[in-house]
């Protein structure tokens, strides 16, 4: 097991410099020029050039990248801001904890409904709940995000004056967009756990334990529920990944300083080194949160887990057929 | 001798759409303490579902048990509630199912699938339950330091041998085989069927197996009940089925089944399918492919009659024959 974690760490590598060979070039094609947001509209041409030549826009791209990719590999520098001159690294460090913690916030009100509501959907098919269940997870895949924070924001701030509408200052601030990424999130995974528990819950094994006399509650919980989960840790991974990369539109709407905004800001600034820095930093979330979910599929599948296995006996029968040719 | 199960026109249906699938029509069987009954017939005549009755296991919602009584040991196992049903289940009566492939929690090891039926029905420890569950699988000729393998490490014939230890763990007084052979090679057949046998002899069990293979029906039944469009045609001991065959859906089994000594060079197939469960004939349902119909066979259903000393034939022709004689 640790050898596959080790090999899915090294295959973490080529990924990683393609996307930063990948952002840097849509950065390098974008029009704009980065000097004169810097300096205003106002500046001379003399200091504009100035500007570009100390930030070494002038050199050739081949050249540019094999600096900024020299930097991150051998000095793991991301650069610095164009706008603040802080370290890029210190820049993302201040804002990735909050979107971690909403990013957390969010999934886990994501798995609690969602995948309570999915087994007692699929246990309950065609029940008044079942079909108020489906029916509100088709309102939340079908809401955009952003309007159901507007919304929310709307009743319980503006309305009824239960709770802030924008910032993050104490735990209050944190539960309106919380229940709003996550409500939203929760409609994908509940439809998902519905579905699989509902194909699980036909099967013959579940005839079998019945037949053992099994409780029903214990049928579905020690025997239904660890089958169905592959397909809902997966949906479950992906969303928790895009989240790690900052929810965009909800940290707008209720002004969060998370990463998501702080990318797309320093985009519309040019402030390159950031959106480098900020992509190459989602990328690595997005695989390792990836690489946890292959190992929930070992722990929650012994068969995935013994394909592992095999696969590293097959590669070490190999070996020793070579050695002894 | 004592009966241990008695079913009186147990009459099962399947409804789905308006369309009304009559599984099994007024069925009626007896069976003694200790004896095995071979219930014969072809796919779709309605076997599986008489045994899924038996344990209270139909599929509902699209299965409903219309009416009818099953009488085990005195009680009537229709009018029982959930939680006596699931202390008979896996405790007095258990069954094996079909295909071993599937009927096995692919997550859960073999070993405390074993375990779990008896800890469902006697109170005993954890450690206990899987001493208990580790002699079942010697039993059964698996190692007991298989225990902790999971169903995908063992073939077929081992996961059914697995299937037969969850459900002869708790000493069941009836055992309902449903094909357990027929999805495994010919060469296991014989290995689990002797262990079935052997088992059952040393436990004092008594069994109903489902099968269409009348060899196999000739080796291990003391009485065989022909099943045909959800009802039992055919019914009596085995010399009286295999030496006076009576019913001509009985004949036409036997017809089919390839014999070494004669020198026919065709087998002799009953002609024709099935009829539709959900569109059976008005009179007899074998009457559309029966040799010999008459007319009062398209309109009329015929009643059992007792043509010797417990053997039971569903047929108008026979009375006729011995009118004749």
């Amino acid at each position: 097991m640790s050898k596959y974690i080790g090999k899915r760490l090294l295959m973490m590598i080529p990924v990683l410099l393609g996307v930063m060979i990948i952002v840097f070039t849509i950065n390098f094609l974008t029009p704009g020029d980065p000097a004169r947001m810097i300096l205003g509209d106002g500046a001379t041409p003399e200091a504009l050039a100035q500007v570009t030549e100390e930030l070494g826009l002038n050199d050739p791209y081949l050249v540019q990248l094999g600096r900024y990719i020299g930097n991150v590999v051998f000095k793991l520098d991301l650069g610095e801001s164009y706008m603040t001159g802080k370290p890029v690294f210190e820049e993302i460090a201040s804002r990735f904890p909050t979107t971690v913690k909403l990013a957390i916030f969010s999934v886990s009100i994501s798995v609690l409904v969602g995948v309570s509501a999915g087994i007692i959907s699929a246990t309950k098919q065609y029940s008044i709940f079942d079909r108020i269940a489906t029916s509100f997870s088709l309102l939340g895949v079908s809401m955009p995000t952003f309007w159901a924070g507007l919304m929310a924001v709307l009743i319980f701030s503006v309305k009824l004056g239960w709770l802030p509408a924008s910032g993050s200052y104490g735990p209050e601030y944190w539960v309106l967009p919380s229940f709003t990424l996550g409500l939203h999130s929760s409609a994908t995974v509940m439809r998902m756990t519905r579905s699989s528990m509902l194909e699980v819950i036909r099967a013959d094994y579940i005839r079998t334990a019945r037949a053992k006399g099994q409780k029903e509650k214990w049928v579905i919980i020690t025997h239904a529920l660890k089958n169905a989960m592959i397909p809902v840790v997966t949906v479950i991974g992906m969303q928790f990944g895009g989240l790690l990369g900052g929810s965009l539109l909800i940290e707008t709407v209720f002004a969060i300083p998370g990463l998501g905004k702080y990318i797309i800001d320093s985009i519309s600034t040019r402030d390159y080194p950031v959106v480098q820095g900020g992509v190459l930093l989602l990328a690595i979330s997005f695989s390792l949160v990836n690489l946890l979910v292959d190992i929930l599929y070992a722990y929650l599948d012994p068969r995935i887990k013994s394909q592992y296995k095999a696969a590293k006996k097959k590669k070490g029968g190999a070996k020793n057929a070579e050695s002894t040719c | 001798m004592e009966n241990i199960l008695e079913i009186k026109d147990l009459t099962i249906q399947y409804r789905a759409d308006n369309r009304i699938v009559e599984a099994v029509n007024q069925l009626n069987l007896t069976l003694g303490k200790g004896e095995s009954l071979g219930l014969v017939g072809e796919t779709g005549a309605g076997k599986t579902t008489t045994a899924l009755g038996i344990m209270g296991l139909i599929p509902d919602p699209p299965g409903i048990v219309t009416g009818g009584e099953i009488i085990f040991e005195g009680e009537d196992l229709l009018k029982q509630n959930k939680k006596r049903m699931r202390s008979i289940r896996g405790k007095k009566i258990s069954m094996i199912f079909q295909d071993p492939m599937t009927s096995l929690n692919p997550v859960m090891t073999v070993g405390s699938q074993i375990a779990e039926s008896i800890r469902i029905h006697e109170r005993c420890s954890k450690a206990e339950a899987a001493t208990k569950a580790t002699e079942m699988l010697e039993l059964v000729g698996i190692p007991g330091e298989r225990y902790g393998e999971y169903p995908h490490q063992f073939s077929g014939g081992m996961k059914q041998r697995v299937v037969i230890a969850i459900a002869l763990s708790c000493n069941p007084e009836l055992l309902l085989a449903d094909e357990p052979t027929t999805a495994l090679d010919v060469t296991i057949q014989a290995q689990v069927l002797d262990l079935i046998v052997k088992l059952k002899k040393e436990k004092q069990t008594s069994m109903i197996l489902i099968t269409h293979d009348l060899g196999i029906v000739a080796e291990v039944c003391d009485k065989v009940a022909i099943m045909y469009a959800g009802e039992i045609v055919e019914y009596g001991s085995l010399e009286q089925i295999y030496n006076h065959t009576c019913h001509p859906y009985t004949k036409g089994l036997f017809g089919s089944i390839p014999d070494l000594d004669s020198h026919v060079k065709r087998l002799s197939p009953i002609p024709g399918l099935m009829p539709d469960p959900a569109d059976l004939p008005a009179g007899c349902s074998f009457c559309p492919r029966c040799t010999c119909a008459c007319e009062r066979c398209e309109s009329e259903n015929p009643q059992m009659i007792e043509v010797e000393t417990g053997h039971f034939v569903k047929c108008f022709q026979i009375g006729k024959e011995e009118e004749h004689v």
